[in-house]
């Protein structure tokens, strides 16, 4: 039986927030010139301030929505808050980036204080361009009945990052 | 403490996984997450569900880790935890359980992280060894000799004779 060797499905992202889906689209995000891919380590420190996201497509008519949460909130071994919403963006046009886009919930830094988390972007292709609510509060968001909110489909891509709390020990409690 | 009769009671009156929605109610109050009501234990249980349970039903409950420690005799009055009898009947319940299976999905999602990365790492190489591949045969089919455009001489169009 061959093993399952997409980072997504193994890092349980596929599962815990998306279901399967096929990637159609190039999403390129950065932080400070470092590329994510997906699993990589990022320190608090190296996110503090949004990442420059490019999309790829070929159409600058045809819009999309990023989002980025975080379904290890509080702890990965109780996430009770999952998933946590740390930024919303739409009416992206394609070929272009996350600042071309409408930023409906502001990028919020992650700052993990128990265990590793996994910080995952999801971007969505839209309908048409279209008004996106800002959900009441940022914890115990749901990315697919957002997504089935605003019928925005299956997701088009995603990546996603590890972040534990500066000093380390993210998977120890003192 | 309360008895067991009425923890069990609780339990069997949680909602179950296949009623409870998931839709986020965007103009209430935060609802608290759907819990899976589930308590029968087939080998393997799956570790999220088991963990959710017992951790919701701990809901009041700070950390039952630490909770442990600075009480080195046992004491008088019988611990907080509903489920520390040590002699309950489902041994699943003691805190020594507990703790096993957390240790366990821990483990499992270390392992899942360490996985992953090797994986997206493998895609990575696969990807740029293609590319790398490519560049070079371009590379070839250009020639050694290649000499950019714009040092060498080109009769154009424009040439007025």
């Amino acid at each position: 039986m061959p093993r399952e060797r997409d980072p997504l499905v193994v890092g349980r992202v596929i599962g815990d927030v998306l279901d399967s889906f096929t990637r159609s689209m190039n999403l390129t995000v950065s932080y400070n010139d470092r590329e994510v891919s997906n699993g990589c380590e990022l320190k608090p420190s190296q996110v503090v301030n949004q990442p420059r996201v490019d999309i790829g497509g070929d159409d600058l008519r045809a819009f999309h929505t990023l989002v980025l949460v975080d379904p290890d909130a509080p702890s990965p071994s109780d996430p009770n808050l999952r998933e946590y919403l740390h930024w919303l963006v739409t009416d992206i046009p394609a070929t272009t980036g996350a600042r071309f886009g409408q930023e409906v919930v502001c990028y919020e830094s992650p700052r993990p204080s128990m265990g590793i988390h996994r910080m995952v972007f999801v971007l969505f292709r839209q309908l048409g361009r279209q008004t996106v609510y800002a959900p009441g509060w940022r914890q115990n968001f749901n990315t697919k009945d957002f997504a089935e909110l605003y019928n925005l489909g299956s997701p088009v891509a995603a990546v996603y990052f590890n972040c534990q709390r500066e000093s380390g020990f993210g998977g120890r409690r003192r | 403490m309360r008895p067991m009769d009425d923890v069990w009671n609780d339990i069997s009156s949680l909602p179950s996984p296949a009623t409870t929605t998931h839709f986020q109610n965007f103009f209430a109050p935060a609802l608290r997450p759907p819990s899976p009501a589930t308590i029968s234990f087939h080998p393997p249980p799956s570790p999220t569900t088991m963990l959710t349970l017992l951790t919701t039903t701990h809901s009041d409950h700070q950390d039952p880790n630490k909770r442990l420690k600075p009480n080195p005799p046992p004491p008088p009055p019988p611990p907080p935890s509903i489920f520390t009898a040590p002699t309950a009947s489902p041994p699943e319940y003691t805190e020594k359980f507990r703790r096993l299976m957390k240790n366990r999905e821990s483990a499992a999602r270390s392992r899942a992280r360490k996985q992953a990365r090797a994986d997206e790492l493998e895609h990575e190489v696969m990807r740029l060894a293609k590319e790398n591949a490519k560049l070079k045969r371009l590379q070839k089919e250009v020639g050694p000799s290649h000499v950019p455009k714009e040092s060498r001489l080109n009769r154009t169009k424009s040439a007025p004779f």
